[in-house]
């Protein structure tokens, strides 16, 4: 969760504010928690049109049905959820859509949507170019879960929300989280076998993970 | 099944594969102000839920509406309300006048769909309806009017209350379906209405409906020109 600056109006006294007329008050809001929705948006989509579009229709929804907010979840999971809805109506409308290759400039597309993380131009180029060949694949096997299975991967795996809070955003139980988690690592797992980057997964530390943009470790993971 | 039971051998790997594709980046700038330039553009929210006796009387006065504009309009009023009840009947006669494939330079293909002969009728009344234009400055004004409300928009909102609430352009303009141009992927022709974009042949998508209904400027090769913009109908 983003915390307002001190002395700055809180998530739900924007909501409120914007229920009351105040016509800057859910821009401001979106533009709090923009970055992280993004995130999500571009994660369950998987592309930068869709993200984009998926965000704008569920923040014109949000904004248009605030008064909708029951305030039994905090202002920003509901934010969340209401992204999250938009970007799997998306995934379902397009139904039986393959993955689409990712376009041969990646640096472009970073440049324009970071769908992966630019390479650090003092790296060496053959290891950049194994982290981007093993990231296209990831990305393409990610593609060919099933929405929900994506959707908890997304929040829980790549964005680090704690499983409770990722239930409260797919509204589900946390073990219906756990659940797809599971199964979406197995399957994914089962796409990438052939690759052969299974062998070496990562380079990573093995630390917790930590949210991103923050210093908050996540609280539980999907364990 | 037990957490337990959720765990496999590949579990940790795959969670480090994802874990290393990176933070997604912040929102691209240009996605930032579109949305937030679309959320200024919105009506105040509705404060409290519409009662269901309201909704019927904001269709029955749109119907009102419509029928009045079809009067106002002049001239193809009589045809037009004709076919607003009988829609995809097969009824309508054949009608003269030039349709609005010729006023956009395209070719004179067949025109079955009830919505063309409507144009057809509508043609014959009015004469040669021009190609819209979309400017990304002006874009939702723009859009606003290719979408005004219009005994088909009003027919179009009807449709879509009740069935398909995805991709329902048809009807909403009576250029709908009448683009030559590659429909973006997975967008039915019918659904893409065209429309004069920098200078050069585009065409126009809408998605959703009611106040979330958005739109969509893509160029004649199917590529998006313009980011979603919120043509809210109610």
């Amino acid at each position: 969760m983003t915390l307002p600056p001190a002395g700055a109006p809180s998530d739900h006294d924007l909501l409120v504010a914007h229920l009351a007329g105040d016509k800057d008050a859910f821009s401001d809001l979106f533009r709090r928690h923009q970055d992280r929705l993004w995130a999500v948006a571009l994660r369950t989509t998987g592309n930068r049109e869709d993200a984009a579009d998926a965000l704008q229709d569920a923040m014109i929804s949000a904004h248009q049905r605030a008064s909708s907010f029951r305030g039994d979840a905090a202002v920003s999971t509901w934010l969340h959820r209401i992204v999250v809805n938009a970007c799997l109506d998306r995934l379902r409308r397009a139904k039986v859509r393959r993955a689409e290759p990712l376009p041969d400039d990646l640096d472009d597309e970073a440049a324009r949507g970071r769908l992966t993380v630019a390479a650090d131009p003092a790296a060496d180029p053959e290891a950049v170019a194994v982290g981007d060949e093993r990231r296209r694949l990831v990305l393409a096997g990610l593609a060919e879960l099933n929405a929900e299975q994506r959707a908890a991967l997304v929040l829980v795996d790549m964005e680090g929300y704690p499983v409770g809070e990722a239930a409260e955003i797919l509204r589900c139980p946390p073990g219906t989280v756990k659940s797809r988690c599971a199964r979406g690592r197995a399957r994914l797992a089962e796409l990438l076998g052939g690759t052969g980057i299974m062998d070496g997964a990562s380079d990573t530390s093995g630390d917790a993970t930590t949210r991103p943009g923050t210093d908050e470790p996540t609280r539980g993971g999907a364990q | 099944m037990t957490d337990d039971d959720l765990e496999t051998p590949d579990d940790e790997r795959v969670r480090s594969l994802l874990r290393d594709l990176g933070p997604a980046g912040p929102i691209p700038p240009d996605v930032s102000a579109s949305i937030t330039r679309a959320l200024q553009d919105l009506p105040a929210p509705e404060t409290s839920p519409i009662p269901d006796s309201r909704r019927s009387n904001h269709r029955i006065g749109r119907w009102l509406v419509a029928a009045a504009a079809v009067v106002v309009v002049g001239g193809g009023g009589t045809v037009l309300a004709q076919n607003l009840h009988s829609s995809g009947s097969g009824n309508d006669s054949a009608a003269g006048g030039e349709s609005a494939r010729s006023s956009m330079g395209a070719d004179s293909g067949a025109m079955k769909a009830p919505h063309s002969k409507k144009l057809d009728k509508l043609n014959a009344t009015r004469g040669r309806l021009q190609l819209p234009a979309v400017s990304s400055a002006h874009f939702v004004r723009d859009v606003r009017a290719v979408l005004a409300p219009s005994a088909y928009a009003a027919q179009s909102d009807a449709a879509s209350d009740s069935a398909d609430d995805s991709t329902a352009i048809r009807g909403d303009s009576p250029l709908a379906g009448k683009s030559d141009c590659t429909p973006p992927a997975g967008v039915p022709r019918k659904h893409v209405i065209p429309i004069a974009y920098d200078g050069r042949l585009a065409q126009l998508v809408t998605t959703g409906s009611g106040s979330g209904r958005t739109a969509a400027a893509y160029n004649c090769a199917g590529t998006k020109v313009l980011h979603s913009a919120p043509v809210p109908t109610r």
